[in-house]
């Protein structure tokens, strides 16, 4: 076991020590508030049947936040996130046919108090946990639409046979393995050492996150970003498993981009599933566009072959203001059944409000 | 087979890139998260601020500038007196006025 007792302890001491030699003297105060709507009408063909929906888009979805700071002097600081989502008919949630509004739902995002100082940042309550997004890492400027987690747009569609019996959705057979996404957890972040920096995080179950991250500016609009993660979830969840991901993407000069994803989750009595995803995209002016393809393997069952394509548009029309279109494609291959691709094409706008 | 590539690709494309080419860090920012930058309502970067510690004028700020409050009522009453020797000039000024209107008259 990676994280023992006497870790776990060690993470409540480091928590206690920071408050303890954190200087009483408040200084700069700061609150703000900030967010975004997101909507979307998405064409769903799952080869049998078609439908158009009116979505919250889930790849990035409609959210307000609070955040406050307030500097503690001394190199100090602490602070709060408080964000939530509110999606009427999320994107990932729905099947087809869907002829109502579906449910709106107003969940938690973010709720967690944090620490900064020259040790690092030590985060406390519903958050990021230490992996989540090392899978996503994406420069390309179309993640609003097309990104490695492909499943936001429709994966709840399920597959179907050519006689319509359903049969598994997109997110039962597709996985980026992206950490544990956010949860209730006690996380630290370490100092930058130049580009890179290192993250760890405990949650319920005695789950635990470790991550690394790197952005790196060479100048002239050329960019690397980059990120790893491991999750192991022992006692969380109803079937343990041990998960890996990483994902790279470079931005050149010219606004030519290559991202790129891969990942493994090893269950315990179960599945070794294996993903992969590249995308190529290109930026120009107020414009990006994007090409992608991806792959998970023995995610729901031992023989499962899912593959994905999709191309992706998104004009940055005005300041906080994106328009955006995605096509994408989903095949599943089950031996012993033959199943129909399912195809989607969303058209949508994010704005951001403050 | 693909996702061994992809992760070797991986590795080596940031390998290279961090070893050989130097550059600065950025801050990347997540997808998850709200797109960086100024919204449509407001030009702040990251958000409206409800509350700013250091453009606000706290009583303390008040109770400490006694001297300069005085000050300020000092300049009042001086500037009201010398409101009122303004009016007389325009007054002398009007009669002025009157007398050359009333020979331009004759």
């Amino acid at each position: 076991m990676f994280l023992s007792k006497s870790s776990k302890s060690s993470g409540l001491s480091l928590l206690v020590g920071v408050v303890m030699v954190v200087p009483p003297v408040a200084q700069g105060v700061e609150f703000k508030i900030s967010g975004q709507i997101n909507r979307a009408v998405l064409w769903a063909d799952n080869g049998v049947d078609d439908e158009v929906v009116h979505v919250d888009n889930d790849n990035s979805s409609t959210r307000f936040r609070f955040v406050g700071s307030q500097d503690l002097g001394n190199g100090f600081k602490a602070g709060i996130v408080w964000e939530s989502q509110f999606e009427s008919n999320t994107s990932s949630g729905l099947d087809i046919p869907h002829d109502s509004d579906g449910d709106s739902t107003f969940t938690e995002r973010k709720l967690e108090a944090w620490f900064s100082g020259g040790f690092g940042k030590l985060s406390i309550g519903q958050g990021d946990g230490a992996a989540n997004n090392s899978s996503e890492v994406d420069l390309s400027g179309t993640s609003v639409v097309t990104y490695s987690g492909i499943g936001d747009m429709m994966g709840g569609v399920r597959f179907v046979t050519s006689a319509g019996v359903k049969v598994a959705r997109i997110n039962d057979v597709f996985s980026n393995f992206d950490g544990l996404s956010r949860n209730d957890r006690l996380r630290y972040d370490t100092p930058t050492w130049g580009p890179i920096s290192l993250s760890i995080s405990a949650t319920n179950g005695d789950a635990y996150e470790l991550a690394a991250w790197l952005a790196q500016d060479f100048g002239g609009g050329n960019k690397l970003a980059a990120a790893i993660g491991y999750v192991d979830t022992q006692d969380r969840g109803s079937a343990e498993f041990e998960q890996w991901g990483a994902s790279a993407s470079y931005l050149h000069s010219s606004g030519i981009s290559l991202t790129v994803a891969a990942g493994n989750r090893d269950t315990d009595g179960g599945t070794d599933a294996d993903n992969w995803y590249v995308k190529g995209g290109y930026k120009i002016g107020k414009h990006a566009i994007s090409l992608d393809y991806g792959e998970t393997d023995d995610l729901a069952a031992d023989g499962d072959e899912f593959s994905t394509w999709g191309l992706g548009y998104v004009l940055n029309a005005y300041q906080g203001i994106e328009i955006y279109a995605g096509y994408r494609n989903h095949e599943l291959d089950r031996p012993g059944v033959s199943l129909e691709d399912i195809d989607g094409l969303m058209v949508g706008t994010r704005i951001k409000f403050f | 087979m693909a996702v061994r590539i992809t992760t070797y690709l991986l590795i080596s494309i940031t390998a290279l890139a961090v070893v050989g080419c130097g550059g600065k860090p950025f801050t990347y920012y997540p997808i998850s998260e709200m797109k960086p930058g100024p919204g449509v309502f407001t030009d702040e970067v990251d958000g409206y601020t409800l509350y700013d510690s250091s453009k606000a004028v706290s009583s303390n700020d008040i109770e400490n500038n006694e001297d300069d409050y005085r000050e300020y009522q000092e300049y009042q009453k001086w500037k009201r007196e010398r409101g009122n020797a303004t009016e007389l000039e325009d007054f002398k000024e009007w009669q002025k006025y009157r007398r050359w209107k009333e020979k331009q008259q004759q």
